[in-house]
């Protein structure tokens, strides 16, 4: 099948792909993506705290296709596939935010208080839950912890300094 | 005791933390004292500024059960439900295994842990002999504790003392005096810090697990008060006497320069190790002190009954939103435990430091857990996350953590996590920092002696 790749978004430091066959260009995937360290999203309540911190995160297409057997369609749309939006960007290609449209990530007891398909809507949790629910999984087939489940796990996380005042 | 913290000075003032001490009368609020030397070379750009923790020791009137502001629907906890249960029913396999495995494959890539390299896989061997030493009393006595209720040295009757002791108490004791004789006796045999609470029975746990490492469905007996003597173990109940409504609780310090090379090590493994060692160690001795006076003692670590609201009631500290007791003297660095006993012993009062305000503001411990374990709310709630559940006992205004979350991430690291007590601000200020911004395991051979955080006891 025919791909490319085309990159849909750059919002806070999040990289999104999205794959298309419907393109003229021929390109392969990149081997690792660099997803940049981000502060996640502050909650909106009033005087809600922590920040939550996440390091970069070198995702890599290489060894998730070679090692682990994923196709492209295990993680992404692809024609054919009935989205619920269709894509507004002229090129036939689905851009990742158009659906995806809300930044960061919703965390603690306010991802709690909306559904699933509110959460969706979050960029960075519709990332999450596709990576962890695919780790989640691979680690109930082998009976123990196969791949990251926590935070640390995949963003290479160096602490914030922090002045005691 | 001497100070720990000898080469922590205070940035502003030059003051050593144990001269503030003196200056504040032997009142043991450290709030105000030194950072220790990572800590007061930090005015850097680009660095979060982060309000010291300050204020005075108050005593207080309200229980932990007041403070919680616990609902009537608060259940005695089972042991069924804790995270170490959960995690290997949800694995599928037991948690014991799953997190030996990535420990040795740490080894065998010359890493101690999550991140963290060593040069060779023999340097990350010795890391791990570290904890291994650490250890071993803790496995000895029975690890850790938790649904281990009166197994091995932790028995729930005399170990040593011959019958005509520990059934003959003074006919006429006299409760401040023994409780003033337990709390040296429990120092005297490695506590750092001793309270002496009523044994509140909600924090007393509803049953033990006999099949905690199992992905197996929970089995369980009943741990019940009845009017008998001495406490029993029978087929289907654990038996505590109703004369048993007293606990000493106990805090022993963990080794802090450990802790800083995290967030999840086998130096933080080793820390922790130490700290249930000491506590187990003091819980078996204090047993027979308590039963050679004569009476009825259960010692007990993390098992039998919930050791932090127990801390509270007994004025050791108070509960941070990391989940853990935080004290005044040494932050939450440390391991509680207890001894259940029908001792006649007057009562301390719990203590308010301002955790609860300080917690609400502070949040590092959020932002810096690995796992997402740590609530990132500002406000405390009633009910752990649904995703947290059945773990953390819903009923209690708190800040629930996650503690499958936690726990899943020692077994992906391969270590033992300490990351939210190290970066606790109430760490930082009482016991200091030895290793500055960028800890590295490098150097741990050769510290200074006091500074692998031993007691230094002055004979």
């Amino acid at each position: 099948m025919l791909m490319r790749i085309i990159v849909t978004a750059v919002f806070s430091g999040l990289l999104l792909v999205t794959f298309s066959d419907r393109g003229a260009a021929r390109e392969s995937p990149p081997e690792v993506i660099h997803f940049k360290g981000t502060t996640g999203r502050p909650m909106e309540a009033p005087g809600v705290y922590p920040r939550l911190y996440s390091g970069a995160v070198d995702f890599s297409h290489e060894e998730h296709f070679s090692t682990y057997g994923l196709t492209c369609s295990d993680c992404h749309h692809v024609d054919g596939e009935d989205l619920s939006a269709d894509s507004s960007s002229g090129t036939g290609a689905l851009s990742c935010v158009e659906c995806h449209d809300q930044e960061g990530l919703v965390y603690g007891r306010a991802a709690e208080e909306m559904s699933d398909d509110e959460l969706l809507f979050y960029r960075a949790n519709a990332v999450h839950r596709l990576c962890i629910g695919c780790h989640e999984r691979s680690s109930a087939e082998a009976r123990t912890l196969v791949a990251p489940l926590a935070c640390r796990g995949c963003h290479a996380q160096r602490s914030r300094d922090y002045t005691l005042r | 005791m001497k100070d720990r913290d000898r080469s922590s000075t205070d940035s502003q003032s030059g003051q050593s933390r144990r001269s503030f001490l003196r200056a504040c009368g032997g009142v043991p609020l450290a709030l105000a004292t030194a950072a220790g030397p990572a800590s007061k070379a930090a005015a850097d750009t680009g660095r979060e500024e982060i309000r010291r923790p300050e204020g005075s020791i108050r005593k207080i009137s309200e229980s932990a059960e007041e403070i919680y502001e616990c609902k009537d629907s608060l259940g005695r906890f089972s042991g069924a439900d804790m995270a170490f249960k959960k995690i290997p029913e949800e694995l599928g396999a037991a948690f014991s295994r799953a997190f030996k495995e990535n420990a040795i494959s740490n080894v065998a890539n010359s890493r101690i842990g999550h991140g963290v390299d060593v040069a060779s896989p023999a340097e990350a061997r010795a890391h791990l002999a570290l904890d291994v030493a650490a250890d071993t009393w803790n496995k000895i006595i029975g690890p850790y504790g938790e649904n281990r209720d009166n197994e091995g040295l932790r028995s729930w009757l005399p170990l040593k003392v011959p019958e005509g002791m520990y059934t003959s108490p003074d006919p006429d004791p006299d409760p401040v005096d023994l409780a003033h004789k337990m709390k040296v006796i429990a120092t005297y045999v490695g506590a750092d810090r001793v309270g002496i609470t009523h044994l509140n029975r909600k924090w007393v746990y509803s049953e033990k697990c006999l099949n905690s490492d199992s992905p197996e469905p929970p089995v369980t007996k009943k741990i019940v008060f009845r009017d008998v003597d001495q406490p029993a173990e029978t087929e289907s109940e654990l038996i505590i006497p109703e004369s048993v409504t007293n606990a000493i609780v106990f805090v022993t310090v963990q080794p802090r320069m450990s802790t800083e090379i995290g967030p999840a090590t086998f130096q933080t493994m080793a820390s922790t190790s130490a700290g249930y060692s000491w506590s187990g160690l003091t819980a078996v001795a204090l047993a027979e002190a308590v039963r050679f006076m004569g009476y009825v003692a259960i010692p007990c670590m993390n098992e039998t009954a919930m050791s932090v609201p127990l801390a509270i009631d007994a004025g050791l500290g108070q509960l941070g939103r990391l989940g853990y007791l935080i004290t005044p003297w040494f932050g939450p660095h440390v391991r509680i435990a207890k001894v259940l006993t029908n001792m006649p012993l007057v009562h301390d009062s719990p203590i308010d430091f301002g955790v609860t305000e300080y917690c609400m503001e502070c949040g590092i411990c959020a932002v810096e857990c690995p796992s997402g374990a740590i609530s990132p709310d500002k406000e405390r709630s009633y009910a752990p996350l649904k995703a947290a559940e059945p773990c953390g006992n819903p009923g209690a205004r708190k800040w629930y953590i996650n503690g499958k979350r936690c726990l899943k991430w020692w077994v992906e690291s391969g270590a033992g996590c300490s990351r939210c007590t190290s970066v606790c601000p109430y760490t930082n200020l009482t016991l200091g920092s030895y290793l500055g911004d960028d800890p590295s395991p490098d150097g741990f051979w050769d510290a200074e002696f006091g500074q692998y955080g031993h007691r230094e006891v002055i004979y």
